[in-house]
């Protein structure tokens, strides 16, 4: 399972690491120019106060060093020497080198002209260095000036001054030591900021999610029996809100699929055992005395109509437990009339319940055609009507009214019946399992789940059962189904 | 004992009222809240059997409104309602008993009976008035004739005006509280219902007493009856 304090974590921590490993690293490369550039530039004075000593005088030419360069000219760890050539007829030969060189034979460094800047060579004791070569044509020493003046050659003279090439050179150890301290330094800088920013990171991930594990708490607390809660969304952080919002409403709406579970059940277990609680008293009263064969019989035909409205509770509720897992009915090939399917159930329901022609109104356009299982349509509307005639207040002025309707998107059929009892608070409840206006059981013979059942079967055809009230206290149930 | 049943199922309602007839109760049964609330005002019931589910008004508002109304009549709450919540909330209203439906005759008939007789602050199932002891359990009368015992025989209509008196020991008991508990509406009641009965029943209790036993059921003129041991 992946966490998301553990991978902000390693992913700031990650992120951290690599920007201080890069910066620790520009670092350095900037350091290291910047003391290779102050080496080079002592090397380069060197050279040329080398350059500066170097003179012609009338045939040869003459380096005067004696203590005035390089005092720590001396072999060693840190060696810094130079060796000076100048080019004759016979080649380059060597004009002066460094006590601190000893008897090592330098090379004449490779090249004509010489690579300009310093480079790293190899010394003779094995440590890395610096060498910087130049090549320079020596002042002229003149008769009758100074010692130390000297003064630019004539072109004719400069043609015989021979080429000196001097190159001085360094270890590099100090500088290398120096480098290595400040590498050593910035790794250790480095390594003990990336521990910190660990913590920090780990710290700050830790207390930016807390609100989320506040919330997991919260909801954590809720459970089966105390759906009514809701989340304080009030401390939380804006990001949660809207989460906590959305949580709330599934709250809402699971408490309210459990509510009305809870009343189904409830009432379900009431019905099914008023009929058995009926037959049992009926049974044992009957026992409990001498009966006569009329008492008996009596007692017999009540258990009878006991047993005749269990079975016909046994019926619905298996009727409402089909239409609710139905699936969705497939679109039958045929298109059917629905207007005759509402007369047919109009003429079927008065029949029945004792009402004439006067009490239902049919309001239709002749044919309206749906694409509908015949069977289920006839079910879903003579539920409606029958629902109409026996809980509305209906009379030949008032009669029930079927009107059906049709566009492009669906059809409808809305039924309707004057129910001057009904309250807005009834309306809600009108399509739940054993809902009844009165709790009266036996009064018309209604167990409340006729509208349910139909709302099942109308949600099985992809339709839609809805029921409103008008200002004359008209119920109207209206029933939708897309054309 | 005076019972009224608010049961708005037929078949429960008409066999609840034969049964306890049967079982020497006056009963009054009506099938909806209203009318049973109504019931309970005028008449002084010893036990009101109700329904929690009723129309017009259901179990729970009857059973607030008589309390509230101070009505002592005890109540046995039928309810097919069987969650912890349902039992707590009718008790809490007032209810004395509860009963979840379907339920055995017989268990309905024991609190019944328990019911009515601490209705008149009588927790025992034996009455015991002298020489005489009622047994409200076994609905059942019985006299000390020296060292022996003698069981009554009583008409059940008997039996209910002997354990009335007896639950109303040493308290003068007027006709017509005797006749608002022993009789229901359906029952014809005549001018002399209550003396004849009371006739009835003294002539049994001295029959089976023995002329040694004292005189146990006394007239209070213009008043109505006590029944105690007449200690000389």
């Amino acid at each position: 399972m992946t966490s998301i304090r553990r991978q902000t974590s390693i992913l700031v921590a990650v992120s951290i690491a690599g920007l201080l490993a890069l910066g620790g690293l520009a670092l350095f490369v900037v350091v290291r120019a910047a003391l290779t550039r102050q080496f080079d530039e002592v090397l380069a004075s060197r050279a040329s106060a080398l350059q500066s000593l170097t003179r012609f005088d009338v045939d040869e030419v003459e380096m005067d060093i004696a203590g005035e360069v390089m005092p720590r000219d001396q072999a060693g760890k840190d060696a810094e020497f130079f060796v000076a050539w100048v080019r004759s007829d016979k080649g380059w030969q060597v004009l002066e080198r460094s006590e601190s060189l000893l008897a090592v034979a330098w090379p004449l460094a490779a090249g004509v002209p010489p690579e300009p800047g310093a480079v790293n060579v190899p010394l003779s004791d094995g440590h890395a260095g610096r060498s910087l070569t130049i090549d320079f044509v020596p002042l002229t020493e003149h008769e009758g000036t100074d010692e130390h003046e000297s003064s630019p050659l004539s072109d004719g003279e400069q043609a015989s001054v021979p080429t000196v090439r001097v190159l001085v050179a360094q270890s590099r150890g100090a500088l290398d030591r120096t480098l290595a301290t400040i590498a050593l330094s910035i790794g250790g800088v480095g390594l003990a900021l990336v521990m910190a920013s660990i913590a920090a990171t780990r710290w700050a991930v830790r207390r930016g999610t807390r609100p989320l594990q506040t919330l997991s708490a919260r909801l954590a607390e809720i459970g089966p029996g105390t759906l009514d809660r809701r989340l304080n969304a009030d401390d939380l952080p804006t990001e949660l809100t809207p989460i906590a919002g959305r949580l709330n409403g599934l709250l809402a709406r699971l408490d309210d699929a459990f509510a009305r579970e809870r009343r189904f059940t409830s009432a379900a277990s009431h019905e099914l055992r008023t009929p058995i609680a009926e037959l049992r008293v009926l049974l044992e009263v009957g026992l409990s005395r001498g009966r006569t064969p009329e008492r008996w019989e009596q007692t017999a035909r009540d258990g009878l109509g006991v047993l005749d409205r269990a079975q016909r509770l046994t019926e619905a509720l298996l009727r409402l437990s089909r239409a609710s897992e139905g699936s969705r009915a497939a679109l039958p090939a045929a298109t059917i009339d629905l207007a005759a399917v509402i007369r047919e159930q109009a003429a079927r329901a008065l029949a029945a319940s004792g009402y004439d022609l006067t009490h239902v109104s049919i309001d239709a356009p002749d044919p309206l055609p749906a694409r509908i299982d015949p069977a289920l349509a006839a079910s879903i509307i003579g539920n409606l009507i029958d629902n109409a005639l026996r809980h509305g207040d209906v009379s030949a002025n008032r009669p029930v009214r079927c009107i059906g309707a049709r566009d492009a998107c669906e059809t409808s059929i809305v039924i309707s019946n004057h129910a001057p009892g009904l309250t807005d608070t009834d309306i809600a409840h009108l399509f739940e399992p054993f809902w009844r206006k009165d709790t009266a059981r036996d009064a018309r013979g209604g167990f409340g789940l006729g509208l349910a059942v139909s709302r099942a079967l109308v949600s099985s055809l992809g339709g839609q059962l809805i029921a409103d009230m008008d200002h004359e206290k008209n119920l109207r149930v209206s029933f939708r189904v897309p054309t | 004992m005076r019972v009224l049943i608010v049961e708005d199922s037929a078949v429960l309602r008409d066999s609840l009222a034969q049964g306890l007839r049967e079982a020497g109760y006056a009963v009054d049964a009506v099938a909806d809240g209203k009318r049973g609330l109504i019931h309970a005002q005028t008449t002084d019931y010893d036990v009101v059997v109700l329904d929690w589910m009723l129309p017009e008004m259901d179990g729970l508002s009857v059973l607030s409104a008589m309390r509230a109304k101070k009505l002592p009549a005890a109540v046995l709450m039928l309810t097919a309602r069987d969650t912890i919540d349902d039992k707590v909330r009718g008790l809490t209203t007032g209810a004395d008993d509860y009963l979840v439906k379907p339920f055995a005759f017989k268990e309905l008939l024991a609190r019944v009976a328990a019911l009515a007789r601490r209705r008149h602050g009588e927790h025992s199932p034996f009455i015991v008035v002298g020489p005489l002891t009622v047994d409200t359990a076994a609905k059942a009368a019985r006299i000390m004739r020296g060292a022996a015992t003698v069981t009554l025989d009583l008409t059940p209509r008997e039996y209910t005006l002997l354990e009335y008196l007896a639950l109303r020991a040493g308290k003068p008991v007027t006709r017509a509280e005797l006749e608002e508990h022993l009789y229901d509406d359906r029952s014809q009641v005549f001018s002399n219902s209550i003396d004849s009965a009371i006739a009835a029943l003294r002539g049994k209790l001295d029959a089976a007493g023995g002329p040694d036993c004292p005189p146990l059921i006394h007239t209070r003129r213009k008043v109505g009856y006590v029944l105690k041991e007449d200690t000389p």
